[in-house]
């Protein structure tokens, strides 16, 4: 498969980052966990999307199991 | 380009056993399963094996199987790069998936022997294998016989290997040795190589086996570490630091392994599997298989994060 054109979800630095294969060709091997490779553009942020919205929605969980309960 | 029978040592090395994604109705997630197959390609592996082991095989139908490779095929994976599993009870479902596949571009077949209500003596299949042979009638196409393991009972014996190996040259190219036993396999090393590919699949081995070849079920989640150890590299960590012990790519096989436990192994790599792709419904395994326990799961969640599958694994 030729993945000069493609795109990548990757997490780096606790971040999610939807990168082209150019770019990801310049980042050091083990600095970033590869996720999925798309072959379009949009395909893959559609993915960071979806990946951030998890993030949301278990952050605003673990917030509120901390949250002390109201008298 | 396909290797000819008689030099099967040149076999491409890593073949994922690449697991299988369901939908919640528990039919083949192709849209799923077409992704993971192109994530795995975007790491550096180019061999797949489906619906062999770890690919539940034995639970789906052929045309569950040629729906899957045409999805995989029309998603740009080539034909050439996969082996299908094959593990039929009658015959002429074998030779009707081999022949369908096979019309798609496929070469490479891990056959199982069949299952049957009563133990098959090796007469028996011989026969099976000799009249699967003839009945698929195609060419150029390869046969690798997929042996389960002592406890199935399903072997097939080593004398009619030979004797499949005499007849039919030219399709017989290896042997999957699903048996964890590194004796099991390199016995049949012994006996076999290098006219047939011997190629085992019990990753924890293979430093001690030296195969040319596996097919690995943990490459799906771990196969820059599988190559490593194929091509006896020492180290996979990039950075090194002073007093911290640099880890071997098997001592990564055995944390895995270790991470797996007891539980389930498809089960549990689907498990790992979801973790990794944030997916839930890769958990997900067709019945008769066993899911993860409820109470196996939380554990399993943390061994995995334990883990820690790094960048270049």
């Amino acid at each position: 498969m030729d993945f000069q054109n493609t795109w990548y979800v990757i997490e780096r630095h606790n971040r999610y980052e939807a990168v082209s294969h150019e770019v990801l060709c310049t980042f050091e091997a083990d600095t970033y966990v590869m996720l999925q490779n798309f072959e379009t553009h949009h395909e893959a942020l559609v993915e960071l999307r979806r990946l951030i919205r998890i993030e949301i929605e278990e952050t605003q969980q673990k917030l509120m199991s901390n949250t002390p309960p109201k008298f | 380009m396909l290797q000819p029978a008689a030099h099967p040592e040149r076999l491409p090395s890593v073949w994922v056993d690449v697991l299988t994604p369901l939908k919640s109705d528990f039919n083949v997630d192709v849209t799923r399963l077409c992704a993971h197959v192109r994530n795995l390609s975007a790491k550096g592996v180019q061999r797949f094996a489906i619906f062999g082991y770890a690919g539940e095989g034995a639970c789906f139908s052929n045309a569950e199987k040629l729906d899957a490779l045409a999805h995989l095929t029309g998603s740009g994976i080539p034909a050439q790069d996969l082996m299908l599993g094959v593990s039929s009870t009658t015959m002429t479902d074998a030779v009707q998936l081999i022949q369908s596949a096979h019309k798609s571009g496929v070469q490479r077949f891990m056959v199982a022997p069949p299952l049957h209500y009563q133990p098959i003596g090796q007469g028996a299949m011989l026969d099976f294998f000799r009249q699967l042979i003839r009945q698929v009638n195609l060419s150029p196409w390869q046969l690798y016989l997929h042996q389960l393991g002592g406890a199935s009972r399903l072997d097939v014996a080593e004398a009619t290997i030979s004797e499949l190996r005499r007849e039919f040259p030219s399709v017989l190219a290896g042997i999957v040795d699903q048996d964890i036993h590194p004796s099991h396999t390199l016995d049949l090393m012994r006996s076999f190589t290098p006219q047939l590919a011997v190629i085992p699949t019990h990753e924890a081995n293979l430093v001690v086996l030296k195969p040319t070849a596996t097919l690995s079920a943990l490459a799906n989640l771990i196969p820059i570490v599988i190559q490593h150890i194929l091509s006896h590299d020492t180290a996979v960590q990039t950075t090194v630091m002073s007093g911290m012990k640099v880890r071997k790519p098997d001592d990564r096989v055995t944390e895995l392994m270790t991470a797996i436990g007891d539980q389930p192994m498809i089960a549990t790599l689907k498990l790992f599997l979801s973790v990794h792709y944030h997916q839930t419904e890769w958990e997900l395994v067709r019945p008769p298989l066993m899911r993860v326990s409820s109470t196996a799961h939380e554990p399993l969640l943390k061994a995995f994060k334990n883990f820690n599958l790094l960048a270049n694994e």
